[in-house]
């Protein structure tokens, strides 16, 4: 359904060069600088792949709390999901190079290293490549399932199916919780593996989230000013500001939280990270991911009106957009690069998984009504007031 | 024409909400809804202008966060350094826990205090209205300054369950 494309052609093929240009960088990466080329792909892989599976979270939650309000533009999320197959071949790509980004990923690492040998009954490359397959199946066959619910109840209007979804929502949240905690320890953690923080995964979460929320906000507006929605008004906008607004505040919390600990304890091989992270330009870059992610949102979107102003709105969530890469940026790229320094595959690689993301976004949500609309809870969400 | 002011009792939320924005597109004078839970959208049915307690909160919020650095670096710095694992007297991160659950419990505490001391809601206020069940499950709106027999006649077309006259005009 071509027509129904949000894209014109040329907007098109400018995202589908960019995917080709951004997989041309990779592939004279792997040549010229392989780490750093595998890096970029896990750093844009995990960003936008976590974004799907937290878009998900967002339908989950909305669903299980008997949520009215979003229904209207819950093809937006449920459109985000459709990154999560080209995100596991991401992660099928990071594991055939796992050698050039996870140190333990070397079988002489672990024999003269203590730690990597105690851990390595956990941190081996044939059970990190099974939770991997375990974790990406898992989040496609509930985003299939959930979405097919939704789909389905477009044709027949089965209240039913809510019903189906409310309890698959349920089952997701915990698989989910699991899920999401290695993904977050395999994933990013494991790649300084004698470093850990049990607030790893939560804060993880806390920015996977705010990014999902801040992305769902920023596609629903701009998609609204299309007429997409067209009863979508300021307590739409005043709601999704509050949960952003929030969610900005709740990822400072969780930041702080594993820092101050280790920071007070200030015990070698916990503070290895931050003592990394504090040196060598990376200060910069951590401020600038603090900034993002929770100052500028916060500062911007305190006041109600500003929660209910578009442009407000929009500049808050690409200021989290940009604020979850720099945050991603400092999780990665230390470990492995030593000073903060920008290389020129950075760029092209994110900006190429950019493309796809959109390509795919764009093509899931054309491919089914704009809005869900014999959802139940619809009529609800179109005299939304506050 | 000597004025008079009506109680109507409705029986749910979106009654009373309806009522009130009938009420004010015909012009006639609110004084107030109360409602044994907060209504959505009440505020702009009942055409209130915003609340200035939101600004109370922040200006709480801003002093507790003042109050809570100042005191520690105070502490840290000048009343009373300690030596706490060799780190610097004036280690910030250390300060945050402390100054951000002041900040909360000033402007939280405070906006509530504000609240009650504004609108006057202290312990052996004589109630509103006893006996209508705005503390239990009806909602009433109290229209004011029409003849009876109009506010009347809104009331019933409204469907309030039942209609009281207000006597002085309790507030």
């Amino acid at each position: 359904m071509n027509h129904r494309s949000l894209l014109d052609p040329r907007a098109r093929s400018a995202c589908a060069v960019l995917a080709v240009l951004g997989a041309a960088a990779f592939l004279i990466g792997l040549k010229a600088a392989p780490q750093r080329a595998l890096a970029g792909l896990l750093l844009g892989n995990v960003y936008f792949l976590m974004l799907s599976i937290t878009a998900l979270v967002f339908i989950a939650i909305s669903n299980l709390a008997g949520a009215g309000w979003p229904v209207l533009f819950r093809r937006v999320p449920e459109a985000m999901t459709s990154y999560l197959p080209a995100g596991a071949l991401g992660m099928l790509i990071v594991l055939l190079g796992a050698h050039s980004l996870y140190h333990w990923a070397h079988p002489a690492a672990a024999v003269h290293d203590l730690l990597l040998h105690a851990k390595a009954g956990y941190l081996n490359l044939p059970f990190w490549a099974v939770r991997a397959v375990l974790i990406l199946s898992l989040w496609s066959a509930f985003a299939r399932a959930l979405l097919k619910n939704s789909r389905l109840q477009d044709a027949d209007g089965d209240v039913a199916r809510t019903h189906k979804n409310k309890r698959l929502s349920a089952v997701f949240m915990v698989v989910f919780g699991a899920t999401f905690t290695l993904a977050s320890i395999d994933w990013i953690m494991s790649l300084e593996p004698h470093w850990y923080s049990t607030m790893f995964p939560w804060y993880m979460f806390g920015g996977a989230f705010l990014h999902a929320l801040a992305a769902i906000a920023l596609l629903t507006v701009l998609l609204n000013q299309r007429g997409f929605f067209t009863p979508f008004n300021e307590h739409h906008r005043h709601d999704l500001g509050k949960y952003v607004f929030s969610f900005g505040i709740f990822w400072a919390y969780l930041w702080f939280c594993q820092f101050l600990l280790i920071w007070y304890a200030n015990i070698p091989e916990e503070i290895s990270y931050y003592a990394l992270r504090s040196s060598r330009g990376w200060m910069a870059v951590q401020a600038l991911s603090l900034l993002a992610n929770f100052i500028v949102p916060s500062a911007l979107l305190l006041r109600i009106a500003s929660k209910k102003d578009e442009r407000i709105l929009i500049a808050a969530c690409l200021s989290v957009c940009a604020g979850r890469g720099l945050d991603l940026y400092v999780m990665v790229m230390p470990s492995l690069s030593g000073a903060a320094r920008p290389h020129w595959l950075d760029l092209p690689i994110f900006l190429g998984l950019a493309g796809v993301f959109i390509l795919l976004f764009d093509r899931a949500f054309a491919a089914a009504p704009a809005v869900p609309e014999k959802d139940p809870y619809l009529v609800e969400s179109l005299h939304h007031h506050g | 024409m000597q004025t008079k002011t009506f109680v109507g009792v409705f029986d749910s939320g979106r009654a009373v909400l309806a009522a009130a924005r009938a009420a004010r597109g015909k012009g006639l004078i609110i004084r107030d809804a109360y409602t044994p839970f907060p209504v959505h959208g009440m505020d702009e049915a009942l055409g209130l202008p915003p609340s200035w307690l939101s600004r109370a909160c922040f200006a709480l919020g801003a002093a507790g966060l003042t109050a809570a650095l100042s005191f520690q670096y105070w502490v840290s710095l000048f009343n009373w350094p300690m030596n706490i694992g060799g780190k610097p007297f004036d280690a910030s991160p250390a300060l945050i826990p402390i100054a951000f659950e002041i900040t909360v419990l000033v402007a939280g505490v405070g906006t509530v205090l504000t609240l009650l001391a504004f609108r006057g809601l202290l312990p052996g206020k004589p109630a509103a209205f006893s006996g209508l069940g705005a503390t239990d499950d009806k909602f009433l709106l109290v229209l004011e300054g029409r003849p009876e027999a109009e506010l009347q006649a809104f009331y019933r077309e409204q469907g309030a369950l039942r209609v009281e006259e207000l006597a002085g005009g309790a507030r």
